[in-house]
């Protein structure tokens, strides 16, 4: 069982369910200590109730119908399909950042591709597995990297790569 | 604090207008983009800090969503599903910059800290919404994702664990230590909440 100081975030969010919700303010009510931590977290959560930050102005819609509907066909690469973007990207980044790059400690790029525990084989995974889902991620990017037909399909609004 | 706005009950729903927009029907996704673009937003401008970071990414997820539309599953989580890519390019963008720049996280955090407009010019209020921001943005990534999407967008724990391919527990854990890093960086920056 968590120690009520892992569960007041939930507590706080509306997450816990009625029982678990009483133990743990029956908990707060003989221990001054969690009191004390409560309170400091509940002033952290309120600080939270912050206006919304100021939000782009206009639509994205032009420049993503421009990116879909009314895009041109694209480079080899990057008009393929997912299936054969994503395996090429994940050979490529096999390539570059598994051979020989998991072992031993993190440096240098390797820190920069490591999650926050840095678990660079977890990332690695994160990055090969979603690309089915929702079309792309780091692997991609890598290739990007080394071409610049990537980096403007990402930072272009008008069409895509030709 | 939910922020989307559920379509009314004669507007056709999410589920529908995938379909749609995989069958190519511009309306349809142009519907889509309409009803879910400010919730994108406000949660990509959450996660990078940055509002032109956030249309650039909002522009990248739907452009996503038309391509995946046809392999979109019909199960009412259109929601988890378009704020899981959201954030998975948040993220993977946040990794390719590290990667870019080889900067370790403390200079990443001095370039969010230091792209706050002078507070000295703003009202008190807005003082304190940047300092907050400024203090999520500094947050790791995967507990910001975790908290915004709790906190901001409104998501339960379990909507949050689907939009993030984790456990239930695992967002619990993710939310708590955002809660507690959140506090101890204010602290740490005179800024006791």
């Amino acid at each position: 069982m968590k120690h009520v100081a892992d569960r007041m975030a939930a507590w706080l969010g509306g997450e816990l369910d009625a029982a678990a919700a009483a133990s743990l303010e029956a908990h707060l009510r003989g221990c001054e200590d969690c009191r004390r931590e409560a309170e400091a977290l509940r002033a952290t959560w309120n600080a939270l109730d912050i206006a919304p930050a100021p939000l782009p102005a206009g639509s994205v819609w032009p420049a993503v119908r421009a990116r879909t509907l009314g895009a041109r066909p694209r480079g080899w690469f990057f008009g393929g399909s997912p299936a054969a973007r994503g395996a090429l990207a994940a050979a490529t980044l096999a390539v570059g950042v598994l051979g020989g790059r998991l072992t031993g400690g993190l440096s240098g790029p390797r820190e920069a591709l490591a999650d926050d525990d840095g678990n660079l084989a977890a990332v690695w995974l994160e990055e090969s597995t979603w690309h089915d889902e929702s079309g792309g991620g780091l692997a991609e990017s890598w290739l990007a990297l080394a071409s610049d037909e990537g980096t403007a399909d990402r930072t272009g609004g008008t069409g895509g790569t030709q | 604090m939910r922020s989307a706005a559920a379509p009314r009950p004669s507007a056709p729903g999410d589920d529908e207008l995938v379909a749609r927009t995989a069958a190519g029907e511009e309306a349809a996704f142009r519907l889509l983009v309409d009803r879910w673009e400010r919730d994108v937003l406000a949660f990509l401008t959450h996660m990078t800090g940055s509002r032109d970071d956030a249309e650039d990414l909002a522009q990248e997820t739907f452009v996503r969503v038309f391509r995946q539309a046809g392999s979109y599953r019909a199960e009412g989580r259109f929601r988890s599903w378009l704020l899981r890519i959201a954030g998975n390019l948040a993220r993977s963008r946040h990794r390719r910059r590290r990667l870019l720049k080889w900067l370790p996280l403390d200079l990443e955090r001095h370039d969010v800290a230091s792209a706050t407009p002078s507070a000295d010019r703003r009202l008190e209020a807005e003082q304190t919404a940047d300092v907050v921001r400024a203090a999520i943005a500094r947050l790791p990534v995967r507990q910001r994702q975790a908290l915004v999407l709790h906190r901001f967008q409104g998501l339960r724990y379990v909507e949050v664990a689907e939009a993030m391919g984790t456990s239930l527990a695992g967002v619990e854990s993710l939310i708590q230590r955002a809660l507690a890093g959140l506090r101890a960086d204010l602290i740490r920056r005179g800024e006791t909440p």
